[in-house]
């Protein structure tokens, strides 16, 4: 018995409430429906009804009790609590009514009426304590976080905030601090439910703390109990988020302690606080990031099987770079007994806005093949090392725009073939090791392409 | 069929529809809860997304190559990259005892003395690195590779920490992540392995030939191991009296046998052996080529010191850049002879360590540059590390003061360095405390370098799964983080 006596018996079984709640909740809309079918079908149910009804009553009370053991924990918005507490006794007593009247309907004929209406009213009731129920456990925003504008404005809610994901614009707290509350922490913390007195929703709330004083010390993320408690050893009891809910991850808590450290502000933009490389890394971790690489910015249709299958018999090897992705990346093996010839690369034209990795390394290309080349508009990569390209060749490239890696390398290129390369603009990196193209050519890459690095000898070699 | 699914066949069929009618209840029943529990694993393997590998790569890949440098002995990180003044302060005092309550080492008894470090260090680079003076080549490069500094392990003992490294378990029977990455990946040359292994040192890594075993998965995707001399593959040459001609007969000819047996037993092996001999017949010509050192320019074999003809780590390394070059998948090195205990000289921190570092630090500064040059390094990712580290503490071995300076195995920190791959550049990854015993800071679980690796080909490492005798096996088990703090 002393374990019974250490343990809070109370909570023990109050927190059972939620389970048991629907019982009655089932055996009451069971009625409900038998009800319809026996009105509209002839089957005799009457029995059955009236037994759905007692054991909705019987349950309802069971509810009552454990619903009014959890209630004494507190940390629930008082109206809605007794909303909540008034409707579900409301519905159980009308369920209990009902049955009365069910098994007395031949006594009188008002009972019949009487006990249409009844039936009726707990339904209403059924449906009003539930929807209150709900909020008190998910909080009251729940149901319409993610309807439609129009649905949100006719209930009298904001509109949702588009969340910014892109770096240079994101705010701080809207975009990245509240987020994570309202996935991780406001189901506990909001104005329903305030569990310790503490609210995450508002930002005179997180900075009021809650019962056991502020949570936040700006500047001072190892004084902040809200960072102390995410951070604790998952074991321990008061480690956040309680109940078992998912907590913060490593990203999520290194952002939190970052955006505490720099003084919690609830005002500024991701990039007016200094930040070290790292945290990039996690914000890009949590959705905020620079702008899309290309390939990913880009929806198009993958190739058709046959068109595949026809540049394949070419001789050329065809993948996609990823399972479910669009693009692919083609090659041509020096090896292949079968040289290249133009008409194989015009074959391999049928796929030019999908390919975007091409390899035609150490083959013999004549210089007006590349034209056929130049029409992959969504190359980002090409390699031409080793090729018989010359400065000819390389004029038509320049419609490439979003090459950003061009392997040049024992080539014959010459300086010549600079003012076509300046013209790359999507360029990040250039390879022209064993070329002529001189320092001073690199030199005026440079002053056109600042952002490339061109590889063309390494230091100490 | 392996002798577990022929059981499992037989089993079947001893079962009549009398049993499956008895046992439906349970079964129905079962169903019934799996749909609860987790719908999405009602139907099983094969309808999600973690099957075979021509679903694969799950992502982009940032790399399309692997080399290897594993330094089979574990390199001591105290005296080539982790810089450590303090432990100079506390040369030859004795070892706290705080340090050794509950600790087991290999070799170390009672309490050992502490062991500055025994070389000089010196910041290089933009990124200002701290690096040994026995690696005077590789101090030019320290802006292209991150460190890892705090990396640890589980296993103390060289065989057991190798094969955790490369199979993501201590014990032997793991396909190593060379079998793994092929297997998923397949090779970018139908004329060469996809994985190949190149050994140099003197011996072969003390976890022997199952540091490239394929385990569980088809047998085509063990590492093919290449000879420092003679054929670089044994039998590569056909003998006396075989044309190509005759030899192509021949082999269409087992072709045809094999396949009527596949028919009759349906055993994946034979598969494998069919592709084997046609990848051996195909080797008979491309291995040859791309194996001759000589057909480099002088300059080249001066770059990485190499000597054709020669064993060396040196030529192993020109060869690892020859083999990306046309398209094998992993390239995996092992240099043996790093284990500096300080027993004899060779085996010393100031004379041993000093000739090991000289046969590498030219090659693999080398290596990275020649591949920066091709442009291959975008997309090769290169990796350097022992198996674990080395102590602090000065080796005792029974107890005793051993006649030269030497470390013992140190599973808590130790460093690598990775190149290439998507991999960020100049920089350090990790810290250790004051003495180099224990990662104190962003420390790297070699779960988490094995997760990291498939992540840079485009794998994700809990998606990437082979069903092996009822359940489904992972390299990195049930363990692994990405450190994408060290991505680009």
């Amino acid at each position: 018995m002393t374990i019974l006596l250490e343990a809070n018996l109370t909570l023990f079984f109050g927190r059972f409430h939620p389970l048991l709640v629907h019982l009655p909740i089932g055996f009451i809309i069971l009625a409900g429906i038998f009800e319809m079918i026996s009105w509209k079908k002839k089957v005799d149910l009457q029995l059955a009804i009236a037994y759905a009804l007692l054991a909705g009553a019987i349950f309802g009370m069971m509810a009552i009790v454990l619903g009014l053991m959890l209630a004494s924990e507190g940390g629930y918005n008082e109206s809605a609590l007794n909303a909540h507490k008034w409707t579900g006794i409301a519905t159980t007593v009308l369920s209990l009514a009902a049955y009365l009247l069910k098994k007395n309907l031949h006594k009188a004929a008002w009972m019949q009426k009487a006990y249409q209406s009844t039936l009726l009213l707990a339904l209403i009731t059924l449906t009003v304590a539930g929807h209150y129920g709900g909020s008190l456990t998910h909080g009251s925003t729940y149901l319409l976080e993610h309807a439609p504008g129009p649905v949100r404005q006719l209930a009298g809610l904001k509109p949702a905030r588009e969340r910014i994901t892109v770096m240079d614009s994101a705010l701080v707290y809207d975009d990245v601090i509240h987020y994570m509350f309202e996935a991780k922490c406001n189901v506990c913390h909001n104005p329903d439910k305030q569990k310790g007195a503490l609210l995450l929703t508002e930002p005179a709330h997180i900075m009021k703390g809650g019962d056991s004083g502020p949570v936040i010390v700006p500047g001072d993320a190892s004084q902040s109990e809200l960072f102390l408690r995410v951070t604790l050893n998952p074991d321990h009891d008061d480690f956040m988020p309680a109940e078992g809910r998912t907590p913060l991850t490593k990203e999520e808590t290194a952002l939190l302690e970052w955006w505490i450290e720099k003084g919690a502000p609830f005002d500024k933009k991701v990039v007016e606080l200094s930040r070290e490389e790292r945290i990039n890394g996690y914000l890009r971790e949590v959705g905020i990031g620079e702008k899309k690489p290309f390939l990913a910015s880009l929806a198009i249709a993958s190739v058709a099987r046959e068109v595949q299958d026809e540049i394949v018999a070419e001789g050329f090897k065809l993948k996609t770079i990823a399972t479910n992705s669009p693009w692919l990346e083609a090659s041509y093996s020096s090896y292949n007994p079968d040289k290249l010839s133009e008409q194989k690369l015009s074959t391999l034209t049928n796929a030019k806005e999908n390919i975007t990795w091409l390899t035609l390394s150490r083959i013999p290309l004549k210089d007006d093949w590349l034209s056929h080349i130049g029409r992959f508009t969504n190359l980002t990569k090409l390699w031409l090392n080793q090729t018989a390209i010359t400065d000819e060749g390389i004029k038509h490239l320049v419609q490439l725009k979003n090459l950003e890696y061009l392997n040049l390398y024992g080539t014959k290129l010459t300086d010549e073939a600079i003012t076509d390369i300046r013209q790359l603009s999507g360029l990040k990196k250039l390879y022209i090791w064993q070329t002529d193209i001189t320092e001073e050519g690199v030199a005026q890459i440079k002053e056109s392409l600042p952002e490339v690095e061109v590889v063309y000898q390494y230091p100490s070699l | 069929m392996d002798l577990y699914n022929e059981a499992r066949k037989r089993k079947l069929e001893f079962t009549t529809r009398r049993h499956f009618l008895k046992r439906c209840g349970t079964g129905l029943g079962g169903i019934a809860l799996a749909s609860l529990l987790g719908p999405q694993h009602l139907l099983g393997r094969g309808m999600g997304d973690n099957a075979g590998p021509d679903t694969l790569p799950h992502f982009y890949p940032k790399a399309k190559r692997v080399i290897y440098l594993h330094m089979a002995g574990a390199p001591s990180q105290l005296e080539m990259f982790d810089y450590k003044p303090k432990l100079e302060e506390l040369h030859d005092l004795d070892c706290p005892e705080s340090l050794l309550e509950g600790k087991r080492f290999a070799f170390i008894q009672g309490i050992p003395k502490m062991l500055g470090p025994q070389h000089s260090f010196e910041r290089y680079g933009e990124s200002g690195t701290y690096v040994s003076e026995l690696l005077p080549h590789f101090s030019n490069i320290v802006d292209e590779v991150a460190l890892l500094k705090a990396m640890h392990t589980d296993e103390f003992n060289h065989a057991p920490a190798q094969l955790f490294l490369q199979t993501g378990s201590p014990r032997v029977g793991r396909p190593s992540i060379g079998a793994w990455v092929t297997y998923g990946l397949g090779s970018e040359n139908e004329n060469l392995p996809g994985y190949m292994v190149l050994v140099s040192g003197g011996k072969s890594p003390s976890a022997g030939k199952n540091a490239w075993g394929s385990g569980f998965l088809p047998s085509e995707y063990q590492g093919v191991q290449c000879r420092n001399s003679g054929d670089p593959i044994l039998y590569v040459s056909n003998p006396d009296g075989m044309s190509r001609d005759i030899r192509r007969k021949s082999l269409d000819a087992i072709n045809a046998i094999n396949k009527e047996q596949y028919k009759e037993f349906g055993d994946q092996e034979i598969l494998s052996r069919i592709a084997q001999y046609e990848m051996a017949f195909k080797m008979q010509l491309s291995v040859p080529e791309v194996m001759d050192i000589t057909k480099e320019p002088t300059y080249i074999q001066a770059l990485y010191g190499a000597n054709p003809g020669q064993a060396s780590f040196a030529n192993n390394c020109l060869l690892a850049r020859r083999l990306v070059e046309q398209g094998v998948r992993f390239v995996q090195l092992y240099h043996w002879g790093w284990d500096m205990h300080g027993d004899s000289k060779a085996t010393s921190l100031n004379e041993g360590l000093k000739t090991k570092c000289l046969e590498i630090d030219k090659p693999m500064t080398a290596l990275v540059q020649d591949l920066k040059l091709r442009g291959l390094l975008d997309d090769t990712l290169v990796i350097w590390g022992g198996e674990f580290g080395r102590t602090p503490m000065r080796e005792n071995r029974g107890g005793r003061i051993m006649p030269f300076y030497g470390r013992d195995h140190h599973t808590e920190a130790f460093t690598i360095w990775m190149a290439g791959g998507g991999i960020k550049s100049g920089f350090s990854y990790g810290e250790t405390d004051d003495i180099g015993y224990y990662g104190i800071k962003d420390r790297v679980h070699v779960h988490d370098l094995q997760a990291t690796i498939l992540h840079q080909l485009g794998l994700d490492h809990e998606k990437f799964t082979y069903h092996f005798q009822g359940r489904d096996f992972r390299l990195t088990d049930v363990h692994g983080h990405v450190v994408k703090d060290i991505l680009a």
